[in-house]
């Protein structure tokens, strides 16, 4: 039994001495993409004819708000608790915005959340005070595999992701470009981009991907439709950032974008023009961003930014060791 | 802790060693240090005990903060990347009070220092009697130690910088000013002198004329600094007697009125033993020609102290004396050998002698005359409180004897009276010419008597140089107070700046004129400060109209 002041009250907790990063390669966009999709590929452009899109520049930029999260495992835990072994997970994600307008870029608002996770469905009894001010809030997740805890991690972050990002698009003169698949699914005053750096799924069919695979750069592919049983029906388009070396497979400098169906087809078309002249501005030179040239500038920035205030992982780690070993002591 | 004198700026930083003795500060956004700025932190110990460390900023930088490329301001620039600035200070600790040596605590207030507290990060609450020399940049007096300039704990001042811009004169004539127009020497002030050695241009024949040109901010640092704003109170002008004329007239350009022509009359020359100041153009110091010297001098004694007294002229051998010539006249012929007699000098060694008195006669016999109108025309720097001595029109050698005369006499008379007081305040410029390091000069040992006995019999040597390397060693080491204004690069690197910290050696190229860098034994870091314009004048049309005198034609005519 452990001492009756534990903050873990019934559970015995441990750390697992591997290094977090030793985990399991799970790809992180955890559900990113859908299963199984409709696609109506004759939105803009009819379906046998399909060719790049070049738009004409000199619209007016709008204010650009770029929403992005972190996050990071401090410790795996290996729970007991009456015989029985479940995972666990400390950890914390922070989320935050990059604000472009008037020629400047600047970070806005953030948030961070700690989180103390347990899997198979348990919940830690309370909050846990790792060191004064570096609090944990408890958190649970239904399935019992060691990865569990972790993908309870990155959910929260996109939660909160989404919430910024719906923030956000309260305010009509922003576009807001949210990093990774779309989770705002209805009308809102602002405009709401997803912007999919890492293409697990093409989607398109055969007979589209030549036009995919030589899409020179800065330019877009039509739009087309992407309807889903597990989510929202969204328009999406593909950019080239950049133009590929001659080692590198056609693929690179791929991203795709999506907005809401809810927009309207002549919106998204409006905004995929829009985003295929913008964003290339914003792509990093390849000596800066070893993720270039998918990795905009500001989502680099941000991301470097968020992880800065998340603390000193070495010691967090050390000061739970601490905790527990000052837990253990007591028994 | 706030601090209603003192606003926070910014915090002490942890991301960067902070010691005892300096340590980092973040400024806050909207706030600003900059170099010079004098802060204080209260750091509080667990004892309950408060340390309280005064410093001054030597370093102030901004950077993009995290692990930057130097492409990314461009990327800033362009509104593409978003960046945090850190703007940073470095400063020196210069007190630690109590002297509890702890480092400061990363995360604690740093405030900017205002008045009082001011007084105390530079030591001025400990200074019991002091003297003002300058203003900091952002207007605050800065005080030296009257002790350090007085002989009680040190004594004189060395002040280096390149010609021109350094105004190292117009910084040395300041802190006279100061010294003499404050409360600074109290009971000393009524006999304390000061001799001036005006080596460039006519700037100081002005001293005692107010300055027309002085506007009202001025003014306003005069008062700052508890100065009157006007010129010296009491000063007299000696300029070097033109050459060819009977009647002395002083050999100035742009001012004659109120200057008085000096000069010495043969009898003193010789009484006084003044031959061993024509002969300064040796780098060599052979005994040989200097026994000559003393021989000669001996006669030429003996000879001064025969006859009357008043008159201006000797007599040695029958021979009347009335001019520099007329000495050459005299040793040229055999009366040399007469006074070589018995002594083992080659005639090689006599030539010498002979050439060099030749040569010297050009450049400065016009300053030795036996004539009636010559009496009575030395330099008496006791009867006003500052005196100038114009030698700029002379030849090197000719300056070299008359600084020489001038320094010897004092000496000889500060010895006679014994005692530290009354103080006599000496600014001598090229100082490098006078005492160098390398090479000979009949000056260095007077000199280096100066420097190093001066502080007991109330002597303090200004000196004045364009680098004080080239100057000897001790004369610069003995110094309390070094100054340095604009200096060359390469000069600045040099161990006599040691006092200067590496970023004090580089902002040293920098200065502007009228900025000095400024170090006391008793503030462990050397001081940027600035002097006001000169309230005095120091050309005919900065005169004030109605002052008086200068400008009149026939002035020089009344003497």
């Amino acid at each position: 039994m452990a001492h009756p002041a534990s903050p873990f009250a019934e559970f015995d907790v441990r750390i697992d001495p591997w290094a977090v990063e030793y985990g399991s390669e799970t790809p992180l966009e955890f559900g990113a993409d859908d299963e199984a999709a409709d696609l109506d590929v004759s939105v803009e452009q009819d379906a046998g004819a399909w060719s790049p899109v070049r738009p004409a520049g000199g619209g007016e930029v709008p204010d650009l708000a770029v929403v992005d999260g972190v996050r990071r495992m401090e410790a795996r835990l290996v729970v007991s608790r009456g015989g029985q072994t479940l995972h666990g997970a400390l950890g914390t994600y922070a989320v935050g915005v990059v604000h472009c307008r008037d020629g400047r870029a600047t970070f806005g608002e953030e948030q961070r959340g700690r989180l103390l996770i347990f899997g198979s469905g348990y919940m830690p009894p309370a909050s846990v005070a790792v060191s004064p001010g570096l609090v944990y809030d408890p958190r649970s997740v239904a399935e019992d595999d060691p990865d569990a805890p972790l993908r309870g991690l990155h959910h929260e972050m996109r939660v909160a992701e989404e919430a910024f990002a719906r923030r956000l698009s309260q305010d009509e003169r922003l576009l807001v470009v949210a990093d990774g698949p779309l989770n705002i699914g209805e009308q809102t005053p602002g405009r709401v981009v997803g912007f999919v750096k890492r293409l697990f799924k093409l989607y398109l069919g055969p007979e589209h991907l030549p036009v995919l695979r030589s899409l020179p750069c800065g330019t877009r592919t039509p739009v087309f439709l992407i309807r889903s049983a597990g989510r929202f029906a969204r328009y999406s388009w593909f950019v080239r950032l950049a133009a590929r070396l001659v080692v590198e497979s056609d693929m690179t400098g791929l991203v795709r974008l999506e907005v809401s169906e809810a927009v309207g087809r002549d919106e998204a078309i409006r905004l995929a023009d829009l985003t295929t002249l913008v964003v290339p501005r914003f792509v990093p030179s390849r000596s800066r961003d070893p993720r270039a040239p998918q990795n905009l500038v500001p989502i680099g920035a941000l991301e470097q930014h968020l992880r800065r205030g998340l603390g000193d992982a070495r010691l967090i780690h050390r000061r739970l060791a601490s905790l527990l070993a000052r837990e253990l002591s007591h028994v | 802790m706030s601090d209603s004198q003192s606003p926070v700026v910014g915090l002490v930083l942890g991301s960067q060693d902070a010691t005892p003795l300096d340590f980092w500060v973040g400024v806050r956004d909207g706030e600003h240090l900059q170099l010079d700025d004098l802060v204080l932190v209260r750091s509080h110990l667990s004892s309950g005990d408060t340390v309280t460390f005064y410093g001054i900023v030597d370093i102030v930088r901004k950077r993009f903060e995290g692990s930057q490329f130097d492409t990314d301001a461009f990327r800033v620039a362009d509104g593409t990347l978003p960046a945090d600035i850190s703007y940073a200070a470095h400063v020196q600790v210069t007190r630690v009070e109590p002297e509890y040596f702890v480092p400061p605590t990363p995360g604690e207030a740093v405030h900017v220092v205002r008045n009082e507290e001011f007084r105390k990060a530079l030591y001025f609450d400990r200074m019991e009697r002091s003297v003002a020399i300058g203003l900091t940049r952002t207007g605050e007096p800065v005080h030296a130690n009257l002790e350090f300039l007085d002989g009680t704990r040190g004594a004189h001042a060395s002040i280096s910088g390149v010609s021109g811009v350094a105004t190292k004169t117009s910084y040395a004539t300041f802190i006279l000013y100061s010294l003499f127009h404050s409360n600074a020497l109290g009971l000393d002030a009524a006999n304390a002198k000061a001799l001036i050695f005006n080596v460039k241009g006519e700037d100081l024949l002005w001293l005692d004329k107010p300055n027309a040109k002085l506007d009202a901010d001025t003014r306003a640092e005069y008062q700052k600094l508890g100065l009157p704003a006007g010129p010296f109170q009491s000063v007299a002008f000696f300029a070097p007697a033109r050459k060819g004329t009977v009647t002395p007239m002083p050999d100035t350009g742009s001012r004659q009125e109120g200057v008085r022509p000096y000069l010495w009359t043969m009898r003193e020359f010789c009484r006084e033993r003044l031959l061993r100041f024509v002969f300064v153009d040796g780098e060599d110091a052979r005994a040989q020609i200097h026994l000559v010297i003393t021989r000669v001098e001996q006669a030429l004694e003996k000879a001064a102290r025969e006859g009357d007294q008043a008159s201006a002229s000797v007599t040695v051998d029958g021979t009347v004396l009335t001019s520099f010539s007329d000495l050459i006249d005299l040793l040229d012929g055999p009366s040399l050998d007469l006074m070589m007699r018995g002594a083992p000098v080659a005639q090689g060694t006599q030539d010498a002698f002979r050439r060099r008195l030749h040569a010297a006669s050009e450049r400065m016999g016009h300053l030795v005359s036996g004539h009636s109108e010559a009496r009575n025309r030395t330099i008496d720097w006791s009867a006003q409180q500052v005196t100038v001595v114009d030698i700029h029109s002379l030849h090197a050698s000719a300056q070299l004897f008359v600084v020489g005369v001038l320094l010897k006499r004092m000496m000889d008379q500060k010895e006679q009276q014994g005692g530290s007081r009354p103080l006599v305040f000496v600014v001598l410029d090229e100082l490098n010419k006078y005492a160098p390091r390398e090479g000979w000069s009949p000056l260095h040992g007077l000199l280096l008597d100066i420097a190093e006995r001066g502080r007991s019999l109330g002597v303090s040597l200004f000196g004045a140089q364009q680098t004080a390397s080239e100057v000897e060693r001790r004369i610069v080491g003995n110094a309390a107070i070094k100054v340095v204004g604009r200096l060359d690069a390469a000069e600045s690197e040099r161990s006599e700046y040691g006092f200067l910290t590496r970023v004090g050696r580089v902002r040293a190229t920098l200065l502007r004129p009228g900025s000095m860098i400024v170090a006391q034994p008793e503030i462990p870091m050397a001081i940027l400060l600035r002097f006001p314009f000169p309230a005095w004048a120091t050309r005919a049309s900065e005169v004030a109209a109605g002052a008086g005198g200068g400008l009149d034609p026939f002035a020089r005519m009344g003497l």
